[in-house]
């Protein structure tokens, strides 16, 4: 089962706080969409009014076509995870993931049938009979999402749902939902403040802020051609780079350079005056311009070595870059390079409202 | 200073020792010793004063034989399974009505946990005066012209027990509000709105998911109760005065009858030993069984 979500000019309020004011969202069938911010920026209060969780106070919301905005949480065809599992600590696994369909009444073979097919997807059949607290941690978050699947609803609500996992389960889990998402294909809608886990699972991102999105779209469009600043400066890790200069007909002038435009894809006819430079910290070469171009003087000042690669930090006129290089690089601290930036790549934003030109 | 040595087995013992001793010694001699000596009183044939002169066991035989100390045991039975019953309900509906989000909950909170403030003496008077036919609720609705009412449970020698139960709950239900409204805000919010995802009726959440988490906080009351069921003997004075005749006695008020109105200190020590022997048939099954389950419980992690 799979529904669409269509939020139109929805906005929430906490008191005289609004939480969201005015969000319009498209999320298509089947379609897995992450919710990806910092913290505050009302992930959550959207999360939870798609639910039903938080009441609207304008706008509507629409789940497979039809009006859900005032729908009791049950009555909308979704299932939803929680962070801190919420799980019946009472209860055994098996009663946890009964419980819902044994309060609607439903027949007790369909019950059975559906929590064994639940726990053998989910691998929670040898756990049946144990309560949650006998239970590891990514055990009990698949007990949480095996409790939402047995709904068999058409949306999947997830909020935060590995952010109190550990790094190594993290990463299997998170590739345990991407396999659920490609087997049962229902519409899922996933809360995070992690970009690598926004990034791997996402059909779509909604990157926001403040209540608002800043950008929905795919991953790789939110990462290589971010809509404004803040959504170039939350996605990535070393952070972009950011050299702020001048627009000249097809250059950007910065500490006395000019840098050359012409392969960049402006929005919108470029006017000259003050911009900022975005450039992701793979996008600055060490090895000198591949193209005779003039190269950039720098001093490598710090030497983080990750593994498979190796971040520089590079200064150059009073600016400090941070350089994405390869793993078996030979860098010292204090050594010169010859920086090249690849300018077809890059981002420019405007001086004053953020946006990319 | 040899108990000081520092080194060893002895000297972690010789500290914990040094500070736990003196309670001992309190438990030891006080307690047990008090015990011991009621006991050997109790095989006695005393009067006013304790004497020497040893009957074996013709004060128990004289106890049990005795029909009031029957019907004080019997009303300790009665009171307990009501009281506690009825507390533990009311305290619990009444946590469960301001968890719900009641207008001005700090005041509805205060005005339940008042009567635990009050001595169970002037409890006692105060229901006495409520339940009095010339002055209280029956002498009112009468009034107010519904003359075929009545309501005079302390003068009635079936209902006289019930009088204690109900001015018992009246206030002990506070603390058991206070205690399970602080477990009901405990528990994860999310319990909550998984509940209410999951479509889980909002009485059936409370009954199934949520009072079942709250054992601690019932064990907690049941034991705090169940010490006032054990006591129980001022409220009894002051509402009752254990009749009519000896309707509503209980152990403890036969116990102190015995003590210093009747000055049979043998048969009222007789009766302590077997309230004590009651309490202990109860709890050390109760307690015994609870360290099973919980050495069951480390043993299956
Ligand atoms: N119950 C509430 N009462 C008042 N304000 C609230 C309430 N819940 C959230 N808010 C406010 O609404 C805004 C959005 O909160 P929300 O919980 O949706 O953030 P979030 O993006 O989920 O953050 P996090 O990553 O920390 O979970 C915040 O400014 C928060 O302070
Ligand atoms: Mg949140």
């Amino acid at each position: 089962m799979t529904a669409s979500v269509t939020l139109s000019g929805l906005r929430i309020e906490y008191g005289h706080h609004v939480a969201i004011d005015g969000l319009d969202l498209s999320i298509r069938e089947g379609e897995f969409v992450v919710l990806l911010g910092p913290s505050g920026c009302g992930k959550s209060t959207l999360l939870n009014a798609i639910a039903g969780l938080e009441p609207v106070a304008g706008g509507r919301i629409e789940i497979g076509g039809a009006d859900m905005t005032r729908a009791l949480p049950k009555d909308r065809g979704i299932g939803m995870v929680f962070q801190s599992y919420a799980l019946y600590p009472h209860m055994s696994v098996e009663r946890n993931l009964s419980f819902a369909l044994a309060s609607a009444g439903r027949p007790k073979r369909e019950i059975a049938q559906r929590v064994a097919d639940v726990a053998g997807m989910l691998q929670l059949t040898p756990y049946l009979k144990r309560k949650p607290a006998a239970l590891s941690g990514g055990q009990r978050q698949r007990v949480a999402i095996g409790r939402a699947l047995v709904r068999e609803a058409a949306v999947f609500l997830f909020d935060e749902p590995l952010s109190n996992l550990d790094a190594k389960l993290r990463n299997d889990l998170r590739v345990e939902i991407k396999k659920l998402h490609q087997r049962i294909a229902s519409t899922m809608i996933y809360v995070t403040h992690d970009q690598v886990e926004a990034m791997t699972l996402g059909d779509r991102i909604a990157v926001m802020k403040g209540g608002e999105i800043q950008q929905f779209d795919t991953p790789e469009e939110i990462y290589h051609r971010p809509a404004n600043r803040f959504v170039a400066e939350f996605m990535g890790a070393p952070m972009m780079n950011f050299l702020e200069g001048r627009i000249e007909g097809r250059s950007f002038l910065w500490q006395g350079q000019r840098l050359d435009l012409s392969g960049y894809g402006f929005r919108t006819a470029p006017q000259d005056g003050p911009a900022v430079l975005g450039l992701r910290p793979e996008h600055v070469h060490t090895t000198g311009p591949a193209d005779g171009g003039t190269a950039l003087a720098a001093q490598i000042t710090l030497v983080e070595p990750m593994g498979p690669e190796t971040v520089l930090w590079a200064e150059t006129g009073g600016e400090t870059l941070r350089i994405r290089a390869a793993g078996d690089i030979h860098a010292e601290p204090g050594q010169a390079a010859a920086l090249a930036f690849d300018m077809p790549r890059a981002a420019l934003f405007d001086a004053a409202t953020g946006e990319r030109l | 200073m040899t108990l000081f040595k520092t080194d060893g087995a002895r000297a972690r013992w010789s500290m914990p020792l040094l500070a736990l001793g003196p309670s001992w010694a309190i438990v030891l001699f006080c307690y047990l010793g008090t015990v011991i000596l009621t006991f050997r009183i109790s095989l006695t044939s005393s009067g006013m004063i304790p004497n020497g002169d040893y009957v074996g066991l013709a004060q128990y035989r004289k106890l049990l034989g005795s029909s009031r100390w029957e019907t004080s045991f019997g009303n300790m039975l009665t009171f307990g399974a009501f009281f506690l019953a009825g507390a533990l309900l009311v305290g619990t509906a009444l946590a469960v009505a301001l968890d719900r989000g009641v207008r001005g909950e700090a005041v509805f909170r205060t005005i339940f946990l008042y009567p635990q403030a009050l001595s169970f003496i002037v409890t006692g008077l105060v229901w006495q005066w409520l339940m009095n036919p010339a002055l209280g609720i029956q002498a009112a609705v009468q009034g107010w012209g519904w003359t075929g009412f009545s309501f005079d449970w302390p003068y009635d020698r079936g209902m006289a027990i019930y009088a204690v139960v109900l001015a018992g709950v009246w206030q002990a239900s506070g603390v058991v509000m206070v205690l399970m409204l602080a477990g009901l805000r405990g528990i994860d919010r999310d319990i909550w709105r998984a509940a209410r995802v999951d479509g889980i009726s909002t009485w059936r959440t409370y009954a199934f998911l949520v009072l079942p988490q709250l054992g601690g906080m019932l064990a907690t009351s049941v034991v705090l109760l169940s010490v006032g069921v054990i006591k129980v003997y001022d409220l009894v004075v002051a509402l009752t005065g254990g009749g009519p005749g000896t309707a509503s006695d209980v152990p403890a008020k036969f116990i102190m009858d015995y003590l210093f109105g009747r000055q049979n200190i043998a048969l009222a020590s007789a009766a302590s030993i077997a309230l004590l022997v009651t309490v202990l048939a109860v709890f050390v099954p109760f307690h015994y069984a609870a360290a099973l389950r919980r050495r069951a419980r480390e043993g299956a992690r």
